[in-house]
């Protein structure tokens, strides 16, 4: 089996500041992965990489065979990687319906199109009752889920979600992960920064953990949470007496 | 709402259609033909900045680069001003690549500055290419009237020219505003980051809708040319810029109606102040004019149309969506 | 080019330099601190120019003693101005900036051409004819005065805002706004404070053109187009740029204008504008990013 998206030798230098360094992975078509690690790890950072945000100093990012690495952002959408953004971009005076269709409109050339598939993601992100609501008035959770959809309706092999989740009460959150394991259901191989653990083990195939720009382990979420490198770098020994 | 939003249209178009006929008076009629043709150059404003978003203040330069283009094929070249506009169209076009690849990532007050300045260039060329352009004696174009030399003795038919260039720009306009082209650049105008992660090359479609707009405001420069018949360096003047982006603020920008509205209500209006109040006080009708101008962008920052839109109260009313959302928020 | 004509053109320039380094350092410092890039400048500056004219025509002030009316006259006019038209378009979209300014801008001329009819006014005085003769370099004394008030007020200003808690708080403003009102700084009176300041340093430097340059309704929009320039160049925002900037701008023109037609004076500036945007857009000393779009 080839890897859907393929990181070789990774390196992403700030001026003197190493974000990123030597980091390799392989994620597979149909996974769900989770990318953890803390603060300053450089998650964000290699998300923007992979979708064209940041230019990387050293190495490839391969999707499907297809160098994707350094290539700007609208090309790197339109090879089948969409992402959200940890701070959330809405189009304040688009409507959520209209945002929805921005992102359509990548595969949809007409608008009657693109507004159905727009609508049939709303749908799948519970919020076709807010339609014809303006982004701007939506409240911060509601946004974040906005820019699941957005991302969602330009029909992506690989979603990048950053941190979707945070500020999520604990009784929406098993919400969320549903739909996105129906999303998963669909074909769409996905890639998650979260700092809620509980989700991440829930949902994640498998787990990957970033520490100080370096990959410090890889592995389903049981293996990862006894590591006890994981343990002591960043899931801290309460959580491991937990699990 | 549906029927009488389209009653409305077919009542608009029928009393655009008939309204000089009703007048005699050259003033007034004079008022329609203006009220057209800065309508029009107001659309052609419109797309890149009210939907892009990008605050031009050089659109003399596209306007001006029309009627010079008309004029010197005209009179030096002996070709009909119907070719020479579509030849001031394709120039402006070609100038709007040059200034849009030097300020297309520039943020709005220096995208505006930008634009000015390149447009007080070709106003200084204009000048001083004497040569050329005649500098500051201006373009006088003979009176001889005629279909192929698009000059007529009656205002009117200026009027059904005005007019047909107006209704297309409008009809292109909505027509942009439901299509993707549209979508994408009011996305690159709300979040560009957010815009160029969903697929859009936003460089591209600004870049598009620049030349877009830079055709169809040369169109109207070459209909101005050869309805006054004379005009000099100063119609690349940072006023005429400053003008017809106001029409399109003042009315609704980023709305297909909005240039229009504003053209016809500012038109009439500076016109009225000038005969009015002109002649008692030099500047007095300015400062009028000005003083509206500060206070309608202060307390109508959305543009007039956004005080029509509760005639239109649409399918959803935003009251009632924003309290479902609130209701969403509190689940 | 001759060694002596090179030094003449020098000093002129660096003397047209200063005055424009003065025109440009109040549109800066209200850019920097604000983010409202002030398209009624010029304006402020004939308002200057005019105040100062009938000082000395009416009040027969001498016109240098004439600054200590017009700084604060234009202090409260920059006051009024912010408090009625500026304040209302803080944290409004770009749209209502520019246009609130460009519309003001329009008002201010007008008002002019009503109070002052469109004729071309100037001083004609000994001193704003007296020349200075250094061997054989001659230069205008009233441009010397002008070059050497602009170098103290912007001394002075940086001083002020270096040394003093005032000065301190509108830096503090400038970088950020909302970690400055954390701070207790209270942000909308720093904003009116500093617009007031950026009017008066305007308001002089109309004062100092007043002997060398002649006043009309529309003299803003020949000054407004350099400063912009200016203030481009020296990056949006820097004091020191402004500074730098204006002198650079001020021996350009100086010697461009000696090299090609002087009707093409302005287009040189322009030009020279829209290279720095297209290869520095931040300016020699700016604030990397101001002028982009959000990245």
């Amino acid at each position: 089996m080839s890897a859907l998206l393929q990181l070789r030798n990774v390196e992403k230098r700030f001026g003197g500041l190493l974000a990123v360094k030597d980091f390799n992975l392989d994620v597979e078509p149909g996974e769900i992965v989770g990318l953890i690690g803390p603060n300053g790890a450089g998650k964000t950072t290699l998300f923007s990489c992979i979708a064209g945000y940041h230019r990387i100093t050293k190495g490839s990012i391969v999707l499907d065979g297809h160098e994707i690495g350094n290539r700007p952002a609208f090309e790197v959408c339109r090879a089948g990687v969409a992402r959200t953004f940890q701070v959330v971009k809405p189009f304040a005076r688009m409507t959520v319906l209209q945002s929805a269709m921005v992102g359509a409109f990548l595969h949809h050339r007409d608008a009657a199109s693109a507004r159905r598939v727009a609508l049939e993601v709303l749908g799948r992100l519970h919020m076709e009752h807010l339609a014809h609501v303006e982004a701007r008035s939506l409240t911060l959770v509601l946004k974040k889920r906005l820019e699941v959809a957005r991302a969602l309706a330009t029909q992506p092999r690989l979603l990048l979600l950053d941190e979707v989740m945070a500020g999520l009460s604990p009784g929406e959150v098993p919400e969320l992960l549903d739909v996105i394991r129906s999303i998963n259901a669909g074909g769409v191989t996905v890639l998650f920064v979260e700092h809620i653990m509980a989700a991440v083990m829930t949902i994640a195939q498998r787990v990957v953990v970033l520490h100080g720009g370096e990959l410090l382990a890889d592995g389903t979420p049981a293996e990862v949470s006894r590591d006890p490198r994981v343990v002591a770098a960043y899931l801290g020994e309460e959580y491991a007496a937990g699990a | 709402m549906r029927a009488v939003k389209y009653l409305l249209l077919v009542l608009a178009i029928v009393a655009a259609a008939v309204g000089p006929l009703v007048t005699s008076n050259s003033f007034v009629r004079d008022l329609w033909v203006l009220v057209a043709m800065w309508g029009a150059v107001a659309t052609a404003w419109n797309l890149i900045g009210g939907y892009a978003g990008g605050l031009s203040l050089g659109h003399a330069a596209f306007f001006g680069i029309g009627a010079y283009t008309s004029s010197l094929f005209y009179l030096d070249l002996h070709l009909s001003p119907w070719l020479g506009a579509l030849a001031g169209g394709v120039v402006a076009m070609l100038s709007a690549l040059v200034i849009g690849f030097i300020t297309i990532r520039l943020r709005g007050p220096f995208f505006a500055l930008a634009t000015l300045a390149f447009a007080a260039i070709l106003g200084i060329a204009a000048t001083n290419l004497t040569a050329l352009t005649h500098g500051a004696e201006g373009m006088t174009i003979p009176f001889a009237p005629g279909l192929g030399h698009a000059i007529f003795a009656s205002k009117l038919d200026y009027y059904y020219v005005a007019l047909a260039l107006l209704l297309a720009y409008v009809a292109l306009t909505w027509w942009i505003s439901v299509s993707r082209f549209g979508y994408y650049l009011v996305a690159i105008r709300e979040n560009e980051d957010a815009a160029q992660a969903l697929g859009i090359d936003a460089v591209r479609v600004k870049l598009a809708a620049t030349l877009l707009s830079a055709f169809m405001t040369a169109l109207v420069g070459s209909f101005y040319a050869q309805y006054r018949l004379f005009f000099e360096p100063s119609i690349f003047a940072t006023d005429i810029s400053v003008q017809i982006a106001l029409f399109a603020i003042i009315g609704g920008m980023g709305t297909v109606w909005g240039p229009l509205l504003g053209a016809a209500i500012l038109v009439p209006v500076t016109g009225e102040l000038q005969s009015w109040l002109g002649s008692s006080l030099p500047g007095i009708d300015a400062f009028v004019y000005g003083a509206i101008l500060v206070l309608a962008i202060l307390f109508v920052p959305n543009g007039f149309v956004s005080l029509l839109r509760p005639l239109f109260a649409a399918k959803h009313p935003p009251a009632a969506t924003q309290q479902a959302a609130e209701a969403e928020a509190k689940t | 080019m001759t060694f002596q004509l090179f030094v003449q053109l020098l000093a002129a320039g660096v003397l047209l330099g200063g005055v424009y380094a003065l025109i440009s350092i109040g549109l800066t410092l209200i850019f920097g601190v604000m983010r409202i890039v002030n398209f009624a400048h010029g304006e402020f500056l004939m308002v200057g120019m005019y105040l100062s004219y009938y000082l000395v025509t009416a009040a027969h002030m001498n016109p240098y003693l004439a600054l200590i009316v017009v700084a604060p006259g234009l202090y409260l006019f920059g006051l009024l101005v912010e408090m009625t038209v500026i304040k209302p378009t803080v944290g409004q979209s770009d749209v209502v900036q520019v246009f609130a300014t460009v519309g003001l801008s329009i008002v201010l001329q007008a008002a002019a051409l009503m109070a002052f009819s469109a004729n071309v006014m100037g001083l004609n005085l000994p001193i704003t004819n007296a020349l200075l003769h250094l061997g054989w370099l001659t230069i205008g004394v009233p441009q010397v005065l002008a070059f050497v008030a602009a170098m103290l007020v912007a001394a002075a200003l940086f001083a002020f805002l270096g040394r003093t808690d005032v000065g301190r708080a509108i830096r503090a403003t400038a970088q950020d706004r909302s970690a400055a009102a954390l701070m207790g700084i209270d942000v909308p009176a720093i904003y009116r404070l500093t617009f007031a300041l950026g009017t008066a340093m305007t308001g002089l430097a109309g004062a100092l053109l007043m002997p060398i340059y002649s006043v009309s309704p529309d003299v803003g929009t020949q000054f407004v187009l350099v400063a912009f320039v200016v203030v481009v160049l020296g990056g949006m925002g820097s004091v020191s740029g402004a500074l730098v900037g204006g002198l650079l701008i001020g021996i350009v023109e100086t010697f461009s204008g000696f090299v090609i037609d002087p009707q093409w004076k302005a287009a040189i500036y322009f030009i020279i504008f829209l290279i720095v945007l297209v290869v520095r857009p931040a300016g020699l000393f700016g604030i990397r990013g101001s002028e982009e779009t959000a990245s």
